[in-house]
């Protein structure tokens, strides 16, 4: 993929876009310092390097070579690794309902292609067999040597690769010391730090988040205060496609192989860390209408989520971060 | 709808600027995974019943739909709500104007 990237600056903010792990990246730097502008640029570099270690797409990556050797030693690049491991840390902590080894019902659904999912209707023909996957997961990991072995089942690390990403960015801006305030955001996940632009006398400075409806259109669910945090949403707006005939998408249920059913049309969760708030939005859509509320309480997740009816929810945790919302969307 | 109450909000505002002039220079590295921690900078909530706390949502949908149908049957366009609204409840709040979205492409 040809980067386009664009850069537009002025004394009080320096803006960075380009396109990485079939999204849009937008770094903003509020008060730039001198050197904000080569931060921005290892930002960047930094995406390059995560989805090129990372990526499901190209049989060269660091991920498919590991996902090749199977029960056998790979190794991989730092972003991998780190990937890899923080996947299983991820599969751990939520008892296995995040479990990147989707890889193969992915592909049995005929999700193949990155950016072709995003670009508009997709119908797949023909698809595979998908099974439930009820063996541990149980990863050997050579940090020494960088090596991994990621067991007998491919991973797909499209949960929490472009977390990784963000997590990424904004260390490399607060590294750089960079502004005042700081926002790194790929495709809807962003994390800040900062308390966002300036604003009129009078008005509160805060990073404010749309949380876009997962029904289409151009109206907001609600408005989030993230300053200083990380968000992340998943949703099937996007990354859904027919497969033969049948509507699917792309959050696949580890328990049964086949995408989630649980009538949550979309996540969003506030947490420090963008990885872990990726992985979250995961779990709790995989959990289901049912248990989400009791899931998020439970586990102390600042979530909102909106079921298939289009009632929006809100976690206690979540409740003093929303500046705005409506009851319900269309 | 909850929102931070002007109190709150006072102590942000003295708050804000000072941590935001602490970033220059420093190194700010939050890698706890407990999502508890984010969510605690800006308040400790209240304990929450799930359930009860779902039924609150429901209901709020579920008048915000039959202010909606209410207000079509006048002949009214009744733009979106900051809050459930019913009878002669207050004009409804806009949205405050966000600088990014999250959920447009969220994988």
């Amino acid at each position: 993929m040809t980067p386009v990237a664009e850069r537009t600056s002025s004394a009080a903010e320096l803006q960075h876009s380009f396109r990485a792990m079939a999204s849009p990246v937008n770094v903003r730097i509020i008060d730039p310092a001198a050197g904000a502008g080569e931060a921005v640029a290892a930002v960047e570099q930094c995406f390059r390097n995560v989805e090129r270690e990372c990526t499901r797409f190209d049989p060269e990556s660091d991920l498919m070579r590991a996902n090749a050797a199977g029960e056998e030693w790979a190794e991989v690049g730092p972003h991998c690794f780190q990937a890899i491991t923080s996947a299983y840390d991820a599969y751990r902590a939520s008892e296995g309902a995040f479990d990147p080894r989707v890889y193969s019902a992915l592909v049995a659904l005929g999700y193949s292609e990155g950016d072709t999912f995003t670009a508009g209707p997709v119908s797949v023909g023909t698809v595979g067999a998908r099974a439930a996957i009820r063996e541990e997961w149980a990863p050997a990991f050579d940090r020494e040597g960088g090596r991994v072995q990621v067991g007998s089942l491919p991973l797909d690390l499209g949960g929490i690769g472009k977390g990784l990403a963000v997590r990424g960015g904004r260390e490399i801006l607060l590294a750089a010391s960079a502004g005042s305030a700081v926002l790194v955001e790929a495709g809807g996940d962003l994390a800040t730090a900062g308390y966002g632009p300036h604003r009129e006398a009078g008005e509160v400075r805060a990073w404010r988040v749309a949380v876009e409806s997962p029904f289409g259109g151009s109206g907001s669910a609600a408005v989030l205060d993230a300053s200083d945090a990380a968000v992340a949403t998943s949703s099937v707006r996007l990354r859904s496609w027919k497969a033969q005939g049948r509507d699917v998408h792309h959050l696949i249920d580890p328990r049964t192989g086949e995408p989630s059913d649980g009538g949550i049309a979309s996540v969003t969760v506030l947490a420090h860390d963008p990885a872990w708030a990726e992985v979250w939005t995961k779990v709790l859509f995989i959990e289901g209408r049912a248990r989400a509320a009791q899931f998020a309480e439970e586990h102390g997740l600042a979530a909102l989520w909106i079921d298939v009816d289009g009632v929006v929810h809100v976690s206690g945790a979540m409740a003093p971060r929303v500046l705005w919302k409506v009851p319900c969307v269309q | 709808m909850k929102t931070r109450s002007r109190s709150t909000w006072g102590a942000l505002a003295l708050v804000a600027p000072v941590a935001a002039a602490s970033l220059v220079g420093s190194v700010v590295w939050m890698s706890d995974h407990d999502p508890r921690a984010a969510a605690s900078t800006v308040q400790q909530s209240e304990p929450v019943d799930p359930a009860l706390q779902d039924i609150a949502d429901r209901v709020a949908a579920l008048q915000a739909r039959a202010d909606k149908v209410r207000g079509e049957a006048q002949g009214l366009t009744v733009q979106d709500a900051g809050k459930g609204t019913s009878g002669n409840a207050p004009a409804p709040e806009p949205a405050p104007q966000p600088d990014t979205w999250t959920g447009a492409s969220g994988g």
